[in-house]
């Protein structure tokens, strides 16, 4: 584009109003959960006590350890729709061998943190390496993670310790040890990763992949690495599953690829990539957790939970694509 | 220093083709510290492809780069940038989400204990290197994607400023800068170049050229066609050189002068004051029947983007007047510039108005299923005599017109792409590009279409990349230069010197 001289000022809006609507995913997040959570507790009061709050935090983290993960991955504007089936073998793997020592525990949560890795590279290098759209190449490796599991574990199965259960998903007061595993999970993973000149590649590489390639930025190692970020979510997301339910079950992480997909978007994560923040994910994931439970809880046909939930999902995955109409030209809408 | 009357860089007979195009053959180029080395050349001359390859973006089929005398393997942007050659593209290389600081130190970021990048001081450097283009305004906290283009040049020029390179290629930076962002473009320049830079600067304004270059190559269809050392670059001879042979013969082939008839005519189309934010400005033309109007200019000064406008290609932004037969029409999609009368055969053949999957018949006949009805199912005899009949006209080579598009020659695919808007007769025929990868019997071929479709009463629009067509096809030529239209040629008038003169002419920049 040779346009002529263009003399618009530029910061029509105020800096504040700016950064205000880059945190509209989050912020709108922020007031849903609230109003669910208060819908919520006018049905069933006992959900503001520490143990109904505990309840909730433990039907959302998994979501949002996943949703972190795919946040991830889109922000370098790829896709994961594995994310599910590396769930389901990490849980099957990890209910299947967990053992009952400590040293056997620690071996399988070492173990199943380098199967998330491994997981994600081979979707990295498939996709970045193999020049396969990330949309076919983890549909296919989604597959591949869920017949893994089947062979590993046919039927819903395998112990976990209490010990370990008890760690992740008990209480310490009103503070659930399941939202520290998130908050620990996120400074330990994401947090170093965005503060390090990697995260900003993965941004830039999101943004615009042809100008990172020309400014010499390793891109396809870059989408290699998103790619294996969020196995490793995957993967601590499977724990924290296998510590809820104390077994495994080669179903458990279906509804974890969509749902991810769909609290990313909800918390401001484009889906076009490079731009997007980790709060956002977290408490969009929270929003649909709660929500999903809640039709549960109250006696919503098993059907109709079907139908809602697919109907949030499109809602959701739908304001993503509102976001492209404001494109000037068809071309561009065409193309993306 | 021994080595300090070798070249900073030196690029010897490097040849770079792209399919069956040769994009560069055999050109040498030595870069000497402290000098500004101008290239300038038509559209197509190579230019870009020479700043590519140097980039390492692209990679030569034959020759070498050396830098200081011995031979860099730049296989990529990294290990151009590691030999200290830094560019500023044409298109922009930033990213619109990231803040300005953190486009100009993306690769290079300043860290904090050996792992975390340190935003203040990548701030503070970003201020610097921003203060040293006298763009102290630009906020380095600023998102990029919010800053006009001018600044958005400026941060792509301190991004590739930020390695402190010894090489430094300028790719026509100062095509969306003001005068006086000009005039401090072109100072910092001559700073750089005191401090031992070599500099590659590009600019079709050749008054730029004449001030700041030291020395100039010149290139056309790829080959370097001459050279002027310091103080001896000459604006004729090198706009003679620029256009090769036509210049001197003054090559003609005119088409028959515009019989008075056409003048007199109502025009089939109008267009006035049509303005697009960043893309063009206040333009003014008619289009009568039994005449072509060429769309001329440098790549990417608008005009195609007017094309784009008409076909109602841009959904909003969009002001001024446009008629189609008298009707007035805001086209917001092409489907209410068709109605109006108006088809488009496009450049790009695969993502703008082909059906490569499709056959040969079912992509002609797509514009007039309504009219191929008998009752509510298709009549494949009506949709036979149709195509034949075009395939016929049109000189198609295809095996049969149940063939697939994707499996014909570029030139046959276009000619099918354009058989289609033939079906049914339009008043306005836009050809953007539309001899793009087509070879030169089959451009004959399909001139001869556009002028039988104005002997016939339509009028078109033909806008080309190759300024050689404009002399053999239009009756009348509108000279686009950033966003405007500087000068309009008609009958004899229209040559490729014309052209490219008003092409180059400086701007007027009324707007400064």
């Amino acid at each position: 584009m040779r346009p002529p001289e263009s003399r618009r000022p530029t910061g029509q809006h105020g800096k504040g109003w700016q950064r205000l609507g880059e945190y509209a995913g989050p912020l709108s997040c922020a007031v849903g959960l609230v109003i669910v959570i208060g819908c919520y507790a006018l049905r069933q009061p006992l959900i503001l006590s520490p143990f109904g709050l505990t309840s909730l935090a433990n039907v959302s983290v998994a979501l949002a350890l996943a949703a972190v993960g795919q946040s991830i991955v889109l922000l370098a504007a790829g896709l994961d729709l594995s994310i599910g089936g590396q769930i389901t073998l990490i849980n099957c793997v990890a209910a299947t061998t967990m053992g009952n020592s400590g040293f056997s525990i620690a071996a399988v949560v070492v173990v199943s943190l380098l199967i998330g890795l491994g997981t994600g590279f081979v979707n990295g290098v498939v996709i970045a390496y193999g020049r396969v759209e990330p949309l076919i190449a983890t549909f296919c490796t989604a597959f591949i993670f869920t017949g893994m599991a089947l062979i590993i574990l046919p039927r819903p199965g395998g112990s976990i310790p209490d010990g370990f259960a008890f760690a992740l998903t008990e209480s310490w007061g009103p503070l659930p040890f399941s939202l520290i595993l998130l908050a620990g999970a996120v400074l330990v993973v994401w947090v170093p990763v965005f503060g390090s000149p990697l995260g900003r590649y993965i941004v830039a590489v999101g943004d615009d992949a042809e100008s990172a390639r020309v400014s010499g930025l390793p891109v396809r190692r870059i989408e290699l690495a998103s790619y294996m970020l969020a196995g490793l979510f995957a993967a601590v997301a499977a724990l924290f599953l296998a510590a809820e339910t104390t077994s495994g079950d080669p179903s458990i992480g279906e509804i974890y690829t969509l749902n991810s997909l769909a609290a990313a978007v909800l918390g401001g994560v484009s889906l076009s990539g490079g731009r997007g923040t980790v709060i956002g994910p977290i408490l969009g994931s929270f929003v649909l957790a709660i929500i999903m439970n809640a039709l549960g809880v109250f006696d919503v046909s098993a059907f109709w939970q079907d139908f809602i939930e697919g109907l949030i999902l499109m809602v959701v995955l739908g304001l993503g694509g509102l976001r492209l109409l404001a494109a000037g030209n068809w071309l561009t809408l065409f193309h993306q | 220093m021994a080595d300090s009357d070798m070249p900073a860089l030196a690029a010897v007979g490097l040849t770079k083709r792209f399919g069956g195009v040769m994009a560069l053959q055999d050109v040498d180029l030595a870069l000497q510290r402290g000098e500004v080395h101008a290239l300038i050349g038509a559209n197509g001359a190579g230019k870009s492809t020479l700043v590519k390859l140097l980039a390492g973006i692209v990679y030569p089929d034959a020759g070498e780069i050396r830098i200081a005398g011995r031979p860099a393997a730049i296989a990529n942007p990294r290990s151009a940038r590691n030999a200290g050659i830094a560019t500023v593209h044409q298109e922009l290389s930033l990213f619109p989400s990231l803040s300005v600081a953190e486009n100009i130190l993306i690769g290079q970021e300043l860290r904090r204990g050996g792992f975390w990048v340190d935003a203040r001081a990548g701030r503070r450097r970003a201020a610097v290197l921003l203060a040293g283009l006298g763009a102290e305004d630009i906020d380095p906290d600023a998102k990029l994607g919010e800053l006009p283009l001018a600044q958005a040049q400026i941060v792509e020029i301190a991004k590739a400023l930020s390695g402190d390179p010894g090489v430094l290629i300028l790719d026509e930076p100062t095509s969306a800068l003001s005068i006086t962002e000009v005039e401090r473009l072109l100072a910092l320049v001559g700073r750089l170049r005191a401090k031992g830079t070599a500099i590659v600067f590009i600019s079709h304004r050749l008054g730029e050229i004449e001030r700041i270059a030291d020395r100039v190559t010149i290139l056309r269809s790829g080959k370097k066609v001459g050279e002027f050392a310091p103080n001896t670059f000459s604006r004729t001879r090198a706009l003679a050189l620029m256009l090769g042979e036509s210049w001197q013969a003054g090559r003609v082939a005119r088409p028959p002068a515009t019989p008075a008839a056409v003048a007199a005519a109502a025009p089939v189309l109008r267009v006035q004051g049509l303005s697009l934010h960043r893309h063009f400005v206040d333009v003014d033309f008619d289009l009568r029947p039994g005449e072509v109007v060429g769309l001329a200019g440098l790549e990417g000064q608008g005009q195609k983007d007017v094309l784009f406008a008409l076909f109602g290609l841009f959904r909003r932004g969009v002001e001024g007047r446009i008629e189609i037969a008298g009707r007035r029409i805001h086209p917001r999609r092409p489907r209410q510039s068709i109605d109006a009368g108006m088809a488009f055969i496009p450049d790009d053949r695969r993502s703008l108005g082909g059906f490569l999957g499709l056959s040969v018949s079912e992509n002609i006949a797509i514009t007039v299923l309504d009219q191929l009805r008998r009752g509510f199912l298709l009549s494949p005899a009506a949709e036979t005599t149709l195509v034949t009949g075009l395939i016929q006209r049109l000189g198609i080579v295809c095996p049969n017109p149940a063939a697939l598009l994707g499996s014909l020659s570029g030139g046959n695919q276009q000619k099918v792409v354009a058989a289609k808007w033939l079906a049914r007769p339009m008043p306005v025929y836009v050809f953007c590009d539309p001899t793009r990868g087509v070879d030169a019997g089959a451009r004959a071929g399909l001139f001869q279409v556009i002028r039988e479709l104005v002997t016939a009463g339509s009028g078109v629009l033909f806008y080309s990349t190759d300024i050689s067509e404009f002399p053999a096809l239009c009756d009348r030529v509108l000279v686009f230069r950033e966003g405007r239209i500087s000068g309009t040629l008609a009958g004899q008038a229209v040559s490729e010197q014309n052209i490219l003169d008003l092409s180059f002419r400086e701007a007027q920049h009324a707007a400064a």
